[in-house]
């Protein structure tokens, strides 16, 4: 393939990296970065998927008619947020511990199902908007891939800036976790202080 | 602000077709008979009660109570109006005599007509000492149950009934009960920063109400047979050991606790991932992957102005986008229906016979017939302007142009200005 041709492929889609092996030559790959470089873009590797891509490098200018044809809003990057922390966090986080230990890690690509998404984000966005609108657009822009009813990471999946994701996710479990240990505790005192009550009102 | 402006609250009122003389004439209906209301007993309070009023009452209220202030706290107990007006120096004197007179009308000072002076009666003197300990713009929610406290403990000094002891024991209960309700509603609502504040206060009441019932003899030492002071010493206790074990536990946990799980390790699985998430707001979990994420690469329609205008704007030109020709439809044909680059055949021709040592002009433009000598003749003046001296200079052709006209021994013309091809000479 030629160089004209890579980035024809890279700039209208993901394409796995066995079909370019060109990429794997150090000159081309560099040619083919500073080429996406010119036009505002970048080579995006995807270690998971295997995979090549061109993606959006650098901020917009500001053009008030200007109408992305893509477009992550609050609701997309919920979304991802709850997918990376099953798809990509928590078997990472699993990979480390098994490292530890010895164990071998769990087998099987995780994923997800919308059920389980929609239980994620209640009160958020109903179900039928997940499943017609927001997910559609995710596997659109390759953050998700679906098979046999279940979602899977996407390529994209691996463009965000993990270290930071990674240190929110554990501030958010911590914080999670403390919470619960109170809820339970709190409950375990209303018992308590109810139980009170009653024995009050049978003395009366 | 009260000096005669209507109130917003007054304003409002009228609004809904109340006037203020109707307002003023409304009594309320007693359901009872009087002696059996608490009515008696405040009616006979009314003369310490009153200063309140007078003193609160809805006009120059600030006024009264600051120039109250600054009375209280003066050594001397009567002044004259003189003397009052040199003191109140931030006050016009007229201003002063109008206020002291309105004070005096409404029994918050006394005039002495032997003396000529005023003074401050002794029930006034702590009704402007409890003016001057409520200045303030708002009470802090973990000093409440102490403010309430001290209302008992002034209740004991003026030797007022039970119930003014037990009314503010009550809301001090009451404010334990709301504190242990608030605090649980923030752990429903996974709310650890709100918690931080509220335990900080609710820890502070529990305080304050543990020291009022470890004294208990001090407060209600005479009411130890009265059935609401076993009712709502109970409650108390209750409500202090609720309160208090909860308060205890969020303190433990979000100021000390947190260290301690990360010493252990976080472990966690996919079912509190599940439950952490639907627990969060939909701001927490889109702020984790941050608003700078990356979109793949696309070329989508968007409008050829709007990237000019851009652009130009990042050149600093903001004029080169106003300049900018109109668009035109260019037509897109096939490969095969692609008219001959009429030029680039021209230029081929002249080079040719250049190559070969050069000829006239004729022999190519007019070997053929008419038409094509029309034809031909425009490309070579189309060649010779793109590739030729004044073009892109590529063209290894030279024309030399003659003088009149030549006659032309060819099928295509019978007359041409004469011009030699021939090699360039550049």
């Amino acid at each position: 393939m030629t160089i004209e041709e890579i980035c024809r492929l890279l700039s209208t889609g993901f394409v796995a990296s066995r079909d370019v092996p060109e990429l794997d030559d150090e000159a081309t790959r560099t040619e083919v970065q500073r080429r996406a470089d010119a036009v505002g873009q970048r080579l995006f590797y995807s270690s998971n998927a295997d995979t090549y891509g061109f993606v959006m490098a650098g901020e917009l200018p500001d053009a008030p008619s200007h109408r992305p044809a893509i477009r992550l809003d609050r609701s997309h990057r919920a979304v991802i947020a709850v997918c990376w922390m099953h798809l990509r966090w928590l078997p990472a986080e699993r990979a480390r511990l098994v490292e530890g230990n010895g164990h071998s890690p769990s087998p099987g690509e995780p994923s997800i199902t919308i059920d389980d998404l929609a239980y994620q984000l209640k009160g958020q966005m109903t179900k039928s908007h997940l499943d017609q609108k927001i997910v559609p657009h995710l596997k659109h822009t390759g953050y998700l891939e679906a098979r046999d009813h279940r979602l899977y990471a996407g390529p994209m999946l691996d463009s965000l800036d993990e270290l930071k994701a990674t240190e929110l996710a554990r501030e958010n479990m911590l914080r999670f976790k403390r919470v619960a240990h109170l809820r339970q505790r709190a409950d375990e005192i209303e018992r308590i202080r109810r139980s009170g009550e009653e024995d009050t009102r049978a003395s009366d | 602000m009260f000096d005669g402006r209507v109130s917003p609250a007054a304003a409002a009122n009228s609004e809904v077709g109340e006037g203020s003389a109707d307002r003023d004439a409304w009594q309320p209906e007693l359901a009872r008979a009087r002696e059996l209301t608490p009515l008696a007993e405040i009616e006979a309070a009314m003369p310490i009660l009153a200063i309140f009023g007078g003193l609160l009452g809805r006009r120059r209220t600030p006024y009264k109570v600051a120039l109250i202030r600054d009375l209280a706290g003066h050594a001397s107990g009567r002044w004259k109006m003189r003397e009052l007006q040199q003191r109140i120096d931030w006050l016009t004197p007229e201003s002063t005599r109008r206020l002291i007179r309105e004070l005096a009308d409404d029994d918050v000072l006394r005039y002495d007509k032997v003396r000529g002076s005023y003074r401050l009666t002794p029930e006034a003197r702590v009704v402007a000492a409890f003016c001057r300990a409520l200045t303030v713009n708002q009470i802090p929610h973990s000093r409440i149950v102490k403010v309430l406290i001290s209302a008992i403990r002034t209740a004991q000094a003026v030797g007022a009934s039970a119930d003014a002891l037990f009314q503010p024991f009550l809301e001090a209960i009451a404010v334990l009960e709301e504190d242990y309700l608030e605090m649980r509603a923030l752990i429903d609502d996974f709310s650890e920063d709100a918690l931080k504040q509220a335990v900080i206060a609710a820890r502070e009441n529990v305080h304050d109400m543990r020291e009022l019932l470890d004294n208990d003899e001090d407060y209600f030492g005479r009411y130890h047979d009265d059935r609401r002071y076993l009712e709502f010493g109970d409650r108390a206790h209750k409500a202090v050991a609720a309160l208090g074990q909860l308060a205890d536990e969020v303190w433990l946990t979000v100021f000390e606790r947190a260290d301690e799980i990360m010493r252990r390790g976080l472990n966690f699985d996919g079912r509190d991932i599940r439950e952490m998430a639907a627990l969060m707001s939909i701001e927490d979990k889109a702020a984790m992957v941050g608003a700078d994420l990356v979109v793949p690469a696309q070329v989508p329609p968007i409008e050829t102005d709007a990237i000019f205008a851009s652009l130009a704007h990042y050149l600093g030109r903001p004029e080169l986008a106003a300049r900018l020709p109109e668009p035109i439809t260019i037509g897109v044909q096939p490969p095969e229906a692609r008219p001959p680059n009429e030029f680039r055949i021209a230029a081929s021709a002249l080079e040719e016979i250049a190559r070969r040592g050069g000829a006239p002009l004729w022999t190519w433009v007019a070997a053929d017939d008419w038409p094509t000598a029309v034809r031909r003749m425009g490309s070579t003046v189309g060649a010779w302007s793109r590739y030729g001296p004044v073009g892109n200079k590529e063209l290894k052709a030279e024309l030399v142009p003659g003088e009149g006209v030549e006659s032309v021994p060819s099928p295509g013309a019978a007359l041409m200005s004469p011009m030699r091809v021939g090699p360039p000479k550049r």
